[in-house]
């Protein structure tokens, strides 16, 4: 890098902090808007920086503070047109019966950008997902930590516990098993939520065309004469299925279910269906979770 | 406080996808990402401006800043929490900036406001724990000079000029030590996205 453009990058890690003479921050505004390479430096540091807010200590604001952003939305320009009762986007997803139309509008995020301080240029993930790291016992509790939350976001606690050792062990091995498989930066995620939207019952983890699932609300199923069901509804074409799998107990834990037929792209919405017998059917019954794949 | 019937379902969606739903006007969406990132975005601008009421009143205006803007957020360009701490930062700095607050900014570079709290409080999602654990350890990693330069800049919202004063150090000395911390930040870091995982805040903010 030149010395000259040393100076440019001084003056981004300045802006990303907010710490420029006003005159220093209008030369590089103007500077910006020609250099690719300043923005993705200003890009880089604006993530960073965004991360150092996380060094102060966390502190709640005041319980109404909520109240009164809610408040000024209803006032504003644009007033809600939804609230509570679930999400409006996407719509509630029909059972998986083939279907060649797709319901809803698709979620599309474009937008102008006019001179405000976001980061101009196409993000460049520098960083990947967070791994759990098993060394100190410190970090060890964060990760189990991370876990039990994963259990609390993941529809409640339904962990039954059990008195004998090996049990628990396999509990937690299954666990932490999930855990692993929704932190694994390569994969993708579906969730997957009640009919009513209510609560998730389970998270789709897919890599290349393999899915994984992620079982937390589930109801467990009598394995002697039903089978559960994971459907792929695609864009266009006919409902199929993915693969069956059982749900032995309320516990958070992961199973393989299948492959998809094309790239995850393709698909438009996963459903899990219980069925009577051992066998997936023909066409699902009524849908017991279903997940949008929204696209990015 | 009254809580959103289904609020647990917007808990299960990415933040991209919450502020395409703004976009369409959903306050449960809105609700959620604050849930997510209130505290954070909070206990930022807290920080800086060291004075509770001011904070909120930032805090409140990033908000519906969000809500009004959000069509502007492209999440090609980076992930929303990003956004949404920068414009928290900015706002928070410049209001500290103003005649009437400069006095309530701090000069000390220590960032415990109270005793060292590694573990997480009931409510406090995990991911936030984890993420102040890492970026404190990055920050104690780096040479002092340049982590108070840091330091006085982000949380002091001190210009690069006004920390040359602070420290008796030159201006280009302090723009040199602000690129290095930063670079060192970066490496010590490398392991953490800007995205957050789509995690429910345990409870709730209060």
């Amino acid at each position: 890098m030149t010395a000259e453009h040393l100076r440019w990058e001084e003056l981004a890690v300045g802006h990303a902090l907010a710490a420029l003479e006003p005159e220093d921050e209008q030369e590089f505004l103007a500077h910006l808007a020609g250099c690719a390479e300043c923005a993705r430096v200003l890009d880089e540091t604006a993530g960073l920086a965004g991360l150092l807010a996380y060094a102060a200590e966390p502190t709640p604001p005041s319980p109404d503070l909520l109240p009164r952003i809610l408040a000024d939305i209803r006032t504003s320009d644009r007033p809600p047109v939804a609230f509570g009762g679930g999400p409006r986007l996407p719509v509630r997803p029909p059972a998986p019966r083939p279907v060649p139309s797709r319901p809803g509008g698709s979620v599309r995020v474009s937008g102008t950008r006019a001179g405000d301080r976001h980061p101009p240029q196409r993000h460049r993930p520098i960083l990947s997902r967070p791994r759990i790291v098993r060394t100190a016992d410190r970090v060890r509790w964060v990760a189990v930590a991370a876990a039990f939350a994963l259990v609390l976001s993941l529809g409640g606690w339904n962990v039954v516990l059990h008195n004998r050792q090996g049990a628990i062990e396999e509990i937690a091995a299954r666990r932490a098993q999930a855990v692993e498989l929704l932190n694994d930066p390569t994969s993708q995620r579906v969730s997957l939520a009640s009919a009513d939207g209510s609560s998730r019952l389970a998270t789709a983890v897919i890599k290349g065309r393999e899915v994984w699932l992620v079982l937390a609300g589930l109801q467990p199923n009598d394995v002697d004469s039903t089978v559960y069901v994971l459907w792929e509804r695609p864009r266009t074409g006919v409902t199929t299925a993915i693969g069956t799998f059982d749900v032995p107990t309320g516990d958070v834990s992961a199973v393989r279910v299948g492959t998809l037929r094309g790239d995850l792209s393709t698909v438009d919405a996963l459903a899990v269906t219980r069925e009577a017998g051992r066998e997936a059917p023909v066409s699902g019954s009524d849908a017991v979770a279903t997940g949008r794949v929204l696209s990015a | 406080m009254t809580r959103s019937e289904g609020g647990s379902a917007y808990a299960t969606y990415e933040d991209a996808d919450l502020v395409a739903m703004v976009r369409e006007s959903d306050a449960g969406a809105l609700e959620a990402l604050y849930k997510r990132y209130g505290r954070v975005a909070y206990s930022l601008a807290r920080r800086i401006l060291n004075d509770q009421t001011l904070a909120q009143d930032v805090t409140q205006e990033v908000f519906l800043t969000v809500w009004r803007d959000a069509s502007r957020f492209d999440p090609a360009r980076g992930g929303f929490s990003t956004w949404l701490l920068t414009m928290t930062h900015h706002k928070a700095v410049d209001s500290v900036r103003r005649e009437e607050n400069l006095r309530k900014r701090r000069t000390t570079t220590d960032l415990l406001d109270g005793k060292e709290s590694l573990e997480p409080s009931v409510d406090e999602a995990v991911w936030s724990t984890m993420c102040r654990e890492r970026v404190r350890g990055a920050l104690a990693g780096l040479p002092v000079p340049q982590r108070d330069a840091l330091v006085l800049a982000y949380f002091g919202g001190y210009t690069q000029r006004e920390i040359a004063g602070l420290t008796g150090t030159p201006l280009g000395t302090v723009k040199t030590r602000m690129l290095s911390g930063m670079r060192k930040m970066r490496d010590g870091l490398d392991g953490i996205s800007d995205n957050t995982l789509a995690l429910d805040e345990p409870g709730g903010t209060p």
